[in-house]
């Protein structure tokens, strides 16, 4: 298999994140639209770190789990916190700091 | 090296994700994440990345997937919530033409990059040559991530937990 296909399957996930996170307004499923984009970076770090035969993609790549399992939980409990003072999980109703 | 097992993972996390991003219920769509994460550790592992494969299912498939089905059952979103959770195409404008951009600025590049390098040394993407890497040139950062860890978990508690008054 070539580099660009894993390249290529990287952009389009990456689109596909970034349509989602643009796109919805379940803030659960922006969050995971979010986990998406992580990984579509982390295939590409992956590919070329084989390209190069240089293991240092791998660890960006693990530092880029360890940063999305942190991200996770923290917005994930961001989210409990509005969802009890909103009872909603709508971005659009998030707009305590715009008022 | 036949195209074949890259072809069904690619697929497998292809359509994972865009089952993620339009299904209306997010536990279907967490579901559909940990499809996504299994297939791209498959390609991590065909791209000799052991640890990173083993990290991919530990960590996402693992921890972070049932971390968010944990906070959706947790959550327990009433029904009219969930009902008025639609879907509205109107506004997937925006965020098409964010990725079609996106697709155009990668189109031309993507067609110059070149072949892998048909050899690998043999120790390549194995726990311990990641892991000496990790430990010796990359130690600080790997420090100061232990440190970004701690104060994640300390905020998710203090932000999770029920205030006293």
């Amino acid at each position: 298999m070539q580099l660009s296909h894993y390249i290529a399957l990287s952009a389009f996930l990456f689109m596909v994140g970034i349509f989602g996170f643009v796109w919805r307004r379940n803030f659960l499923i922006v969050l995971m639209s979010v986990e998406l984009m992580l990984n579509a970076v982390n295939l590409a770090l992956v590919a070329f770190a084989r390209y190069w035969d240089n293991p240092e993609g791998h660890v960006f790549t693990f530092f880029v789990i360890a940063l999305a399992a942190a991200e996770a939980a923290v917005g994930l409990s961001i989210l409990i916190v509005i969802y009890r003072q909103r009872e909603s999980v709508d971005v659009g109703d998030f707009r305590r700091l715009r008022e | 090296m036949t195209g074949l097992p890259f072809y069904i993972f690619a697929l497998i996390s292809a359509i994972g994700a865009v089952l993620t991003v339009t299904r209306k219920n997010p536990l279907t769509g967490a579901l559909c994440l940990a499809l996504t994460m299994i297939g791209l550790a498959g390609l991590f592992l065909l791209l000799h990345g052991y640890l990173v494969f083993v990290l991919q299912i530990l960590v996402y498939a693992g921890a972070v997937v049932v971390l968010i089905i944990f906070v959706i059952m947790m959550l327990n979103i009433r029904e009219p919530v969930v009902r008025l959770q639609r879907l509205y195409w109107k506004r997937a404008l925006p965020g098409g033409v964010l990725s079609l951009v996106l697709l155009y600025l990668l189109w031309r590049p993507l067609q110059n990059i070149p072949d892998f390098p048909p050899s690998i040394s043999d120790s390549f993407g194995t726990v311990e040559r990641v892991g000496v890497e990790i430990f010796t040139r990359y130690a600080f950062p790997f420090e100061v991530l232990s440190l970004v860890l701690l104060i994640a978990i300390v905020g998710a508690v203090v932000l999770a937990k029920k205030s006293e008054d």
